[in-house]
């Protein structure tokens, strides 16, 4: 050519490149040739072709350094077009792999709980439809749509994941709260719950208050004494049983806890004599004397209660009356009727039946000859004293008319 | 867009290695023969003018129509072959 670039070196040339705002690029004998036609058509201002035009009019250096993918700029429309010719071309090669449409309706579907995020997706879609509409219109959609789908997906993932923890740190607290609520024996949280418990189990009404409070009782301390609470639902049984003809026969083996002979298992743990506590708050009588605060008015009861009983009388007579220590005191914390005693005098949660002792002390009445009564009525409801003695007696009768009649 | 051929899938799958010049997308016989005269006889040969050229689709295709006289379509064959190769191994 007459402009003498053919005559130039490859320094010379590159020099001249930068100069006219064209791609760096490397001058070597393979490239020299198109740096060449390049450098010429950039100096006359001749377009060498249609795509160059617009290339060459625009910024051309920023084009070399911008990479395939990062940057859409208006100004270029012919490159751009042609890259994003490259990009559909790439999701059609991911697109074959991956399925784009059918995983947004499952998306969709998924995604029901949380409208208002479902709703943004739509709308963000829509948004974007005019961006993708430059490139292939069939294919570069669904790379977008998958690519906010999976954005789309994290962020609903985030949302059930808070949920559910916010459901979980909601219950956790209060079973936290129920348990140290016990421990330091405050009455006035307590109170709350044993009147907030019988709703949610939904005890009949014809239960008796007792049974209710047994139940409540259940309910706070169930968790920290599982062995407690099977001991309460046996009794709760029982005391089924026994009200049709003997409500508190089942608290004589029971209450064998108290007593500091070992006579039954449960003695170990002061807790397993709540559901006999409780039944005995229910069924006690003004027949009782003081120092049986604890036991009912049964009449069917075995020996054990008797015996318990009288250990109960003779206990109470050596002890003071206070008897806020005692493993007694633990049933009738249950009871939402019976007034609150100050936290003070309370040495754990489990000191609440001292207001029952009073209602039964009420009846002093009762004297050893009674006591032995009682007694001889539950061994004959127990063990049918009557009959067998009655039996002895017509054995021996009849023994005696035998040796009478019969000629020795 | 018409979708990828199996000359092109076959290509970007896998690394070029020792492949010939023929196996790139767009190029066929007469080109290949073409290229192999100017010195480019290797598909890494052409890769290595295509970085040379920093990867600039337009004087990639200026190139290719210059030393091998490819047509638009190959020459945009061959420019988004070795772009996507680059993408999976560059």
């Amino acid at each position: 050519m007459s402009d003498g670039l053919d005559a130039l070196s490859n320094k010379e040339l590159l020099a001249r490149c930068r100069q006219y705002g064209l791609p760096v690029i490397p001058v070597t004998d393979s490239t020299r040739n198109v740096i060449t036609r390049r450098l010429r058509a950039a100096m006359l201002g001749t377009p060498l072709n249609k795509s160059q035009t617009q290339k060459n009019a625009n910024s051309a250096t920023t084009k070399k350094s911008t990479p395939r993918r990062e940057t859409i700029h208006a100004e270029k429309v012919n490159n751009n077009t042609r890259e994003r010719q490259n990009q559909s071309r790439r999701t059609i090669a991911h697109g074959l792999d991956n399925v784009s449409l059918s995983g947004r309706s499952v998306q969709t579907t998924t995604t029901v709980s949380d409208v208002g995020s479902q709703s943004e997706d739509d709308d963000y879609y829509m948004v974007q439809v005019p961006d993708v509409g430059y490139s292939k219109p069939t294919q570069t959609p669904p790379n977008r749509e998958d690519e906010r789908r999976m954005r789309r997906s994290v962020s609903l993932t985030k949302s059930g994941v808070l949920t559910t923890s916010y459901t979980r740190e909601v219950d956790a607290p209060r079973y936290d709260e129920l348990d140290e609520v016990n421990e330091p024996t405050s009455f006035t949280y307590e109170r709350p719950r044993v009147s907030h418990a019988p709703p949610v189990h939904s005890s009949p009404s014809s239960y008796e208050p007792d049974y209710r409070r047994t139940f409540a009782t259940d309910l706070n301390q169930s968790r920290p004494h599982l062995t407690q609470t099977q001991l309460n639902s046996t009794s709760y049984l029982d005391a089924d049983y026994n009200q049709y003809s003997t409500p508190k026969s089942y608290e004589s083996p029971l209450r064998s806890a108290t007593n500091p002979t070992p006579r039954s298992p449960f003695t170990s743990t002061p807790e397993s004599t709540q559901p006999r506590q409780r039944q005995t708050v229910s069924g006690s009588s003004p027949s009782w004397p003081a120092g049986r605060l604890i036991h009912p008015t049964t009449k069917v009861d075995t020996l054990y209660p008797k015996l318990d009983n009288l250990y109960d009388r003779q206990h109470r007579q050596t002890l003071p009356s206070t008897g806020s220590h005692r493993p007694m005191d633990v049933d009738t914390d249950s009871e939402p009727d019976e007034p609150q005693l100050s936290p003070s005098s309370r040495l754990s949660s489990n000191t609440r039946p001292q207001m029952r002792r009073p209602l039964v002390r009420q009846n002093p009445q009762n004297g050893p000859m009674q006591q032995f009564g009682e007694l001889v009525r539950a061994l004959d409801r127990q063990y049918h004293l009557r009959y067998y003695l009655l039996l002895t007696v017509l054995v021996m009768v009849a023994t005696m008319i035998y040796v009478v009649v019969t000629p020795s | 867009m018409s979708g990828t051929t199996q000359k092109y899938r076959n290509f970007v799958a896998e690394p070029m290695g020792e492949k010939s010049v023929t196996e790139l997308a767009g190029i066929g016989e007469t080109l290949g023969g073409r290229l192999t005269e100017a010195g480019f006889d290797k598909a890494y040969t052409v890769l290595g003018q295509y970085l040379v050229l920093k990867k600039d689709e337009e004087i990639f295709k200026e190139w290719m129509k210059e030393v091998c006289h490819a047509s638009s379509k190959q020459a945009s064959d061959c420019y988004n072959c070795l772009n996507d190769w680059c993408e999976e191994f560059l």
